[in-house]
């Protein structure tokens, strides 16, 4: 093994490489200083070789305007050395810099041998920005990509719907276990007593002699076995449980508690916490002060590598639920309310700022946080505009009557569906907007939304997955989604962090020729409609 | 001035030796990396296991390297040429380079009877110790290898096996050279202090 194989293989994408292939790369590399301001390529230039920064910075300069900073452990030069393209940028050390330097010619025959390793580059010269945000291994991702068969998980204590309470009792205090799972005779399980359940039966003045189907919590919350923990993670979030039955193909294979996530986690796992948390508090200041706790907790999760869906699919069952108590407070006992906007699709925005619609009834203290703005339906529609019955798309049903929301949902997109041709010359005029830094995730937000309603759908999806059911070339629209992805991120890191670095101001900047593109794509299939 | 230093050839080289008496112990081990214009020419690098005439290897913990690594090793009159190769015309650079280079002029001498030239030595624990008093600051410390891995903050570097010490001693001696060139100081002068010096 050559040094410095140990440091590659800790960084992508060598990582992928095996010892023997990481020293071919090795035998050929040159390691150089750069004295501060000295320029270490030339613009229009085809490199033949790709630049690791092992320890310094490197900026990248358009004249004198420093464009892009290539920090530790970050490469350069990979469009140019692999693409044969010409250098966009001059690059010059802004401090003394070393440099790992490896041929061109080993990178691409590096590339045709080892298929993860080519995979990643090719990922990196497509700009796919949101998987590349970090290009050491992270651990937070790394954890949430195990499995649930990998976490040690209890084996599961059962008894039947039969079992008398009393039994149950002593089972638990027998094995040590805080849950017991309800199994019919098929060995599926139908329901879960934890001490929380045995507790509320003594208070209901239950006899011991009961079964365990007139205590027990039903249905359970289940994951299966191949699941990742992050779908445990939400799961746990989602449900407010302590447990979750582990299933295969339906059937009991163990249990996992939230303490053992928690274990795995530490000491990233506050999140798990608040949905108990949320259940007992009534007070408003006090779901505002939780509401800006859990604020403070997604500076890790936003340095973390993750994208901006899953962080989204973390964060907002947290929020929902914190809305949902609020309600319990405020809401008149038969109101029907709704989520539109960025959170009725459920996409993260920050500050999050919820807006609700109340269908039926009323909500007290129509301005009771910062953060929830409260309209009501027959006001928000009052002159059938519709632009904002399409927005209406986006909502999403919070609390009250089901199946009200449902039929108000319905009436509205039949009302648009029935006004058609205006949707399209609608859809027709926002793809003439000027498409610019700030507005470029807006505009994708609203092409995609007009775009699905247009066709006939009316339901509630994110961004991305109404790109991604367009009828473009793939490549655009697994791109678009993509920058997509990544500029939220931006703005949420920038709300967050106070600034956005400049690879993120880079990144804006080329999101918009990719948002450009999309939307001339849609042009030209729109012409094809006739 | 600093321009002398840059033009200047260099070759990094790291010997491993059956145990420390020069007179008696053979090479098992060399490795050499050029250094030249601020760069590590990592695909001009040399590195060779070498068999002894005698088996009574000591020094096993440090380098790591056995008998049975050396067995089918070429013996040293076989590389002889490349390391001669190696170090001509350059600026020999190491750490406790005097006594690398005292081993290798022994093996020259007494297996082919032959005079290694070699340029002339440069140790980076001297440069060390050149910058720090160079700096106003006092060296009240033992200037060892693992004192400069830890001043360069060089982690992750396979150490104790010929050319991983050979690469450290270069990415150090490449972070050396930023430095001086900020001096007012030519090649002569580092030789000055390159020269002698005791290590253990």
């Amino acid at each position: 093994m050559l040094p410095p194989s140990d440091y590659l293989t800790k960084i992508k994408p060598f990582s992928y490489l095996d010892e023997e292939q990481i020293d071919e790369l090795i035998k050929n590399m040159h390691v150089s200083l750069y004295k501060t301001g000295k320029t270490v390529f030339k613009k229009g230039r085809v490199l033949d070789r790709i630049y690791l920064v092992r320890d310094g910075e490197l900026g990248l300069f358009d004249g004198e305007d420093l464009v892009e900073v290539i920090g530790n452990n970050e490469f350069t030069g990979l469009s140019s050395a692999i693409k044969k393209e010409k250098t966009e940028f001059e690059g010059r050390a802004i401090a003394d810099t070393i440099c790992f330097e490896f041929r061109a010619k080993d990178i691409e025959e590096m590339m045709e041998r080892n298929q993860e390793f080519a995979e990643f580059i090719e990922k990196i010269l497509r700009m796919r920005f949101s998987e590349i945000f970090h290009f050491e291994e992270d651990e937070l991702m790394a954890l949430f990509s195990k499995k649930v068969s990998d976490v040690i998980f209890r084996e599961p204590v059962t008894c039947d719907p039969e079992s008398p309470l009393k039994e149950i009792v002593s089972i638990m205090k027998e094995k040590g276990v805080g849950s017991i799972i309800v199994v019919n005779r098929k060995g599926n399980p139908i329901g879960i007593i934890t001490h929380t359940d045995i507790i509320d039966a003594l208070a209901r003045d239950i006899p011991l002699t009961s079964g365990a189907e007139s205590v027990m919590s039903s249905p359970v919350v289940a994951v299966d076995l191949s699941s990742s923990l992050l779908d445990a993670y939400i799961k746990f979030i989602e449900s407010a449980v302590n447990h979750l039955a582990v299933a295969k193909d339906g059937r009991l294979e163990g249990v996992i508690t939230i303490k053992d996530l928690m274990k795995s986690f530490e000491p990233r796992s506050s999140l798990l916490n608040y949905p108990k948390i949320v259940k007992k508090i009534e007070d408003l200041a006090q779901l505002e002060d939780l509401t800006k706790d859990v604020l403070s907790s997604m500076k890790n999760m936003l340095r973390s590598g993750l994208n901006y869906e899953t962080i989204s699919s973390i964060y907002i069952p947290v929020f929902d639920q914190i809305l949902r108590q609020i309600l319990k407070q405020t809401a008149k006992e038969s109101a029907t309310v709704a989520i539109i906007g960025d959170f009725g699709r459920r996409e993260l925005i920050l500050p999050p700022i919820y807006r609700l619609l109340v269908i039926d009834g009323s909500v007290e203290n129509a301005n009771f946080s910062d953060y929830y703005s409260v309209m009501n339906a027959d006001e928000f529609l009052k002159n059938e505009n519709l632009s904002d019955m399409i927005e209406l798309a986006d909502s999403r049903y919070i609390s009250g009557s089901g199946a009200r929301y449902i039929s108000f949902k319905e009436e509205i997109g039949k009302s648009v569906e029935s006004r058609k041709e205006e949707v399209l010359s609608l859809l027709k005029r926002e793809l003439r907007e000027k498409i610019t830094p700030e507005n470029c995730d807006a505009r994708v937000e609203k092409i995609a939304r007009l775009w699905v309603v247009y066709r006939g759908e009316f339901t509630s999806k994110t961004t991305s997955e109404r790109v991604r059911s367009m009828s473009l070339s793939p490549e655009i629209l697994s791109l678009t989604s993509e920058i997509y992805s990544a500029i939220k991120l931006i703005r949420l890191r920038e709300t967050i962090f106070g600034d956005k670095s400049k690879t993120d101001s880079i990144i804006l900047k080329k999101s918009v020729s990719v948002i450009r593109t999309f939307r001339n794509a849609l042009r030209e299939e729109m012409r094809t409609w006739g | 001035m600093g321009m002398n230093i840059l033009n200047e050839n260099y070759v990094v080289i790291d010997v491993e030796t059956t145990g420390l008496n020069t007179k008696k112990d053979e090479i098992i081990a060399f490795a050499s990396i050029p250094v030249r214009g601020m760069k590590l020419h990592m695909d001009e690098s040399y590195f060779t296991l070498i068999k002894p005439e005698k088996f009574r290897i000591t020094s096993i913990k440090y380098h790591g390297i056995t008998e049975n690594d050396l067995l089918n090793a070429p013996e040293f009159y076989e590389v002889a040429k490349k390391i001669e190769k190696a170090v001509a015309n350059s600026v020999v650079v190491g750490y406790a380079v005097n006594i690398d280079v005292e081993f290798l002029k022994n093996a020259f001498k007494r297996k082919l009877k032959k005079k290694l030239r070699t340029g002339r030595c440069l140790d980076i624990a001297e440069i060390e110790n050149w910058l720090i008093k160079r700096r106003g600051r006092v060296v009240n410390f033992k200037l060892d290898f693992d004192t400069l891995l830890k001043i360069y903050r060089i982690e992750g570097f396979t150490r104790h096996s010929a050319m991983g010490d050979a690469f450290a001693t270069a990415y150090i001696f490449l972070k050396q050279l930023s430095q001086i060139q900020e001096y007012d100081v030519r090649i002569e002068d580092l030789m000055r202090f390159g020269k002698k010096v005791t290590f253990f």
